[in-house]
């Protein structure tokens, strides 16, 4: 369990939901107005129908686009092809280089021509609103007589080499009829079919009580509609479609979590409304993830519920997934070398105050990193951890390093890691708060410092000794000659048997059992002056168990020492982060808790076993990412 | 130009269609049904730093490309290389060539677009003014128009959302009663 460093395992970078190699191009997302040619109920810019983008804002978005370093530009709205700037905005977008793509209902693409003048401009990508596979469902839900017109579009789309997805929006009205859908979508095989929970937002929340269906019975009729489609294909021989969904909590999908598709999954990294002055990165603050879900293994990519849903319904249907292990790091990649040439000392001269920008970057996934003259920026696309847990690892915890090894996964972290801090670039700067930062190298040894106030406890320990998770016995230099002195004796517990069967040839003064903390079974009179959970914590899938179990072993006056590691970011070269996707380690923890969630943990025996803190040190930027708790039992 | 030294190059890339060699030259004919002549002024384009390159046309449907070494070569093996090296060169160079005509549209539009570009950034007014006629779609069914011109109500959408209620048209059947089980169909 514990060993000398914590070991980073790295990583299942690819993010579930994304195809390897497609959809790689990043896209900005420009809303070029709200006024429709459909008035479907659940639209979420139902209230903004009368606010139209002139042609000059639009053009300039686009041009901006460009300037971020975007590879296609995806107009939406509204509707954005009921705008007569359609093909002028399809051409700028080509002569800029980039790539151009729709969020459409489709009916104007039901001309072939349109379609034929756009793909000249390099139409690339269409994600098409169908709601149903019938006029009467579809039309039902748009409130127009639209469905003809879209499903044409879809044909006329559908073999043109088009990164092209259909989705499906559920309410109440069209969720018994998704594989009315499927049925309709199966001549096409070169499209994506994903099935969308209703927002509620705009209309959605409008007509709450008329659309909303139950987020379990969605979830159970997308999985019918999923399965039901992927029979069919198999049965026809095709290819495709293939089946996805969206903004469903995936601990209601069990077999299809892996099928999720967002924003992210379609590489859009930054949106921008109607009247912004600039690009906003695209993110999930719209949905939430409820206090259940702490600890849950899919918390990464799981949208969790929408806001407005969780209010009404709260959380009651969800289950969350603690049986599974989740990583304890993410790589951010090398994407650019912003500047070779930076002299800049205080915020006014800072490049993102600068042209670079503020707002289109996001605040957790982007990273930009000084050192000397040289600014680079990273990116992490990793899905094992949600945004808002990105952003708490960035800023709040402060825990990002650098890898300065050669290795997939560094091991040795006082030698492979630099810590990366807020650079004094930042201080006073106005934009600080809604800014990602930029970053420095500092270069202090922050892991062995800190694990000096381990070492200083382990030192300090008198009489019976037991150590839950004592891996490979890293603190040997203080323990053996402490126990050799009979000044403490010791047991040492770990479930892994080389690691057991190594320690027994090392330390013949230790009494060593191979097993979990829950499987344990000690004499009824065993007690203990201190017991000691040294980075095993996180390894402990029921820790309240074990803490039930061991607490009352405690002797009065007696102590408890946890100690663990919260998960970082690791800033890597496009080789180190590609070596690293390529070598897929086995994930051990259950959770990657902080000092703040292992104490709601002991809460609970505070009173039964008069638990009072005697230690502490906490995580945060510029410490090391490993907390220490310590409390005595009286 | 000897014919004899052909042995050395019996792995002829596919792009030539013969090869003959001198100690300081070596020329190769291509095809030109295969190759068009862009292709072949492109690939040799790359070799005018190393190579004196000539290129004729010894018998219709074929071309002749000679590239003489502006240093004395070595060994035949170097001779080798460029061939091969230019034979690549000339195949990628066909294949733009070929992706340039599938996308001739595109690339205009963005051509034209690029020279305007260099005129500078158009003002706001200008792009204001812009006239989108010659980029304007046919639209005879009508489906650019907002649901409000069609439907000929200023904001409809407020009464009606509030009421939960249906407005009229085709849709007007459906919505708010529109229990599933009636819309099962
Ligand atoms: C607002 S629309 C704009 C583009 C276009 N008019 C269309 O409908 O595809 C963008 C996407 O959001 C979806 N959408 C609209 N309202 C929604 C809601 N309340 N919940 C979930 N998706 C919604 C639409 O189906 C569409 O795929
Ligand atoms: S969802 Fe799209 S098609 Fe429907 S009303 Fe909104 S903007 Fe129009
Ligand atoms: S418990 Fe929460 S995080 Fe886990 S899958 Fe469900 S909603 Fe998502």
């Amino acid at each position: 369990m514990s060993d000398t460093r914590p070991r980073p395992e790295l990583l299942r970078h690819r993010a579930p939901g994304a195809t390897p190699g497609s959809r790689t191009g990043t896209k900005a997302l420009i809303k070029v107005g709200y006024a429709c040619n459909e008035h479907c109920s659940f639209c979420h810019t139902l209230e903004v129908r009368h606010i139209q983008g002139s042609t000059a804002e639009v053009d300039g978005k686009i041009r901006r686009a460009a300037e971020l370093g975007h590879e296609m530009v995806v107009l939406s709205g509204g509707e954005p092809t009921i705008r007569p700037e359609l093909v002028h905005w399809a051409s700028l977008t080509a002569s800029l280089g980039l790539d151009f793509g729709l969020v459409t209902n489709g009916q104007m693409l039901a001309y072939p021509e349109v379609v034929e003048k756009l793909i000249a401009r390099r139409l690339r990508y269409v994600y098409l609103s169908l709601h149903g596979g019938t006029r009467k469902i579809h039309n039902l839900m748009v409130r127009s007589d639209a469905f003809d017109a879209a499903y044409k579009a879809v044909e006329n789309l559908s073999g043109r080499g088009l990164d092209l997805a259909v989705n499906c929006v559920i309410t109440r009205h069209n969720v018994e009829h998704l594989q009315g859908l499927v049925d309709a979508l199966l001549p096409y095989a070169d499209v994506e079919v994903k099935f969308s929970m209703v927002e509620p937002k705009g209309g959605g929340d409008k007509l709450f009580d008329h659309l909303m269906p139950r987020v379990e019975l969605v979830a159970k009729r997308v999985m019918e509609a999923i399965s039901y489609g992927d029979r069919r294909v198999a049965e026809l021989g095709q290819r495709g479609p293939t089946f996805s969904h969206g903004a469903i909590p995936l601990c209601l999908l069990p077999g299809y979590e892996d099928r999720f598709d967002d924003l992210k999954t379609h590489a859009y990294r930054t949106m921008i409304e109607v009247g912004e002055p600039d690009f906003f990165p695209v993110d999930d603050l719209n949905k939430t993830h409820a206090d259940r879900c702490h600890g849950c293994a899919l918390r990464g990519p799981c949208p969790g519920l929408y806001n407005g849903y969780h209010e009404v319904y709260g959380a009651t249907e969800l289950y969350p997934r603690r049986d599974r292990p989740r990583s304890n790091s993410y790589n951010y990649k090398l994407e650019k070398l912003v500047s070779l040439a930076f002299e800049g000392e205080t915020h006014d001269d800072c490049l993102l105050r600068r042209g670079v920008g503020v707002t289109p970057w996001d605040r957790g996934r982007d990273l930009f990193v000084r050192n000397g003259k040289r600014v680079a920026r990273f990116r992490a696309q990793s899905r094992d951890f949600s945004d808002r847990e990105i952003y708490a690892i960035k800023h709040d915890l402060g825990q990002l390093y650098l890898d300065v090894s050669r290795k997939d996964a560094p091991d040795d972290f006082a030698r492979d890691l630099v810590q990366l801090a807020r650079s004094p670039l930042c201080e006073g700067c106005p934009s600080f708060a809604e800014c990602t930062g930029m970053f420095e190298p500092v270069f202090e040894d922050v892991f062995t410092r800190d694990d000096a106030k381990v070492r200083e406890v382990l030192a300090s320990l008198r009489g019976e000794v037991l150590d839950l998770g004592c891996g490979e016995g890293p603190y040997e230099s203080i323990l053996a000659p402490l126990a050799e002195a009979g000044t403490i004796r010791y047991l040492g517990v770990d479930p892994h048997a080389a690691a057991i069967a190594e320690l027994r040839q090392r330390w013949p003064w230790a009494e060593l059992r191979c097993t979990g903390g829950e499987e344990l079974e000690l004499d009824p009179e065993r007690r203990f002056d201190h017991v000691l959970i040294l980075r095993a914590w996180n390894h402990l899938r029921e820790p309240e168990r074990i803490l039930d179990q061991l607490l009352p072993r405690v002797r009065p006056g007696g102590t408890l020492t946890i100690v663990d590691n919260v998960a970082f970011g690791l800033a890597r070269t496009r080789d180190q982060t590609q070596r690293a996707e390529r070598s897929r380690a086995q994930f051990e923890h259950y959770r990657n808790d902080s000092l703040a969630d292992a104490a709601r943990v002991l809460e609970p025996f505070g009173a039964r076993f008069g638990l009072a803190e005697i230690a502490r040190s906490t995580v945060g930027p510029r410490t090391s990412n490993q907390w220490l708790l310590r409390v005595r039992v009286s | 130009m000897s014919t004899d030294n052909q042995t050395s190059f019996t792995d002829i890339p596919e792009a030539v269609v013969s090869v003959a060699a001198t100690d300081r030259s070596v020329s190769m004919v291509v095809d030109s049904e295969l190759y068009p002549l862009q292709a072949v002024y492109g690939a040799s384009y790359i070799f005018i730093d190393r190579c004196y390159v000539f290129i004729d046309r010894p018998e219709p449907g074929k071309y002749r490309v000679t590239l003489t070494a502006k240093e004395s070569v070595e060994e035949a093996e170097a001779l080798r290389q460029l061939v091969g090296e230019y034979a690549n060169e000339l195949l990628s160079c066909a294949w733009r060539h070929q992706v340039t005509q599938d996308n001739r549209v595109a690339i205009e539009t963005v051509t034209v677009q690029a020279i305007a570009g260099a005129m500078g950034e158009p003002s706001l007014d200008d792009l204001a003014d812009f006239d989108f006629t010659d980029e304007a779609l046919d639209d005879p069914l009508g489906i650019a128009q907002s649901w409000e011109d069609k439907h000929g109500r200023k904001s409809p959408a407020e009464k009606e959302q509030a009421k939960a209620k249906v407005p009229e048209g085709e849709a007007a059947e459906a919505t708010e009663a529109a229990s599933t089980e009636e819309a099962s169909a």
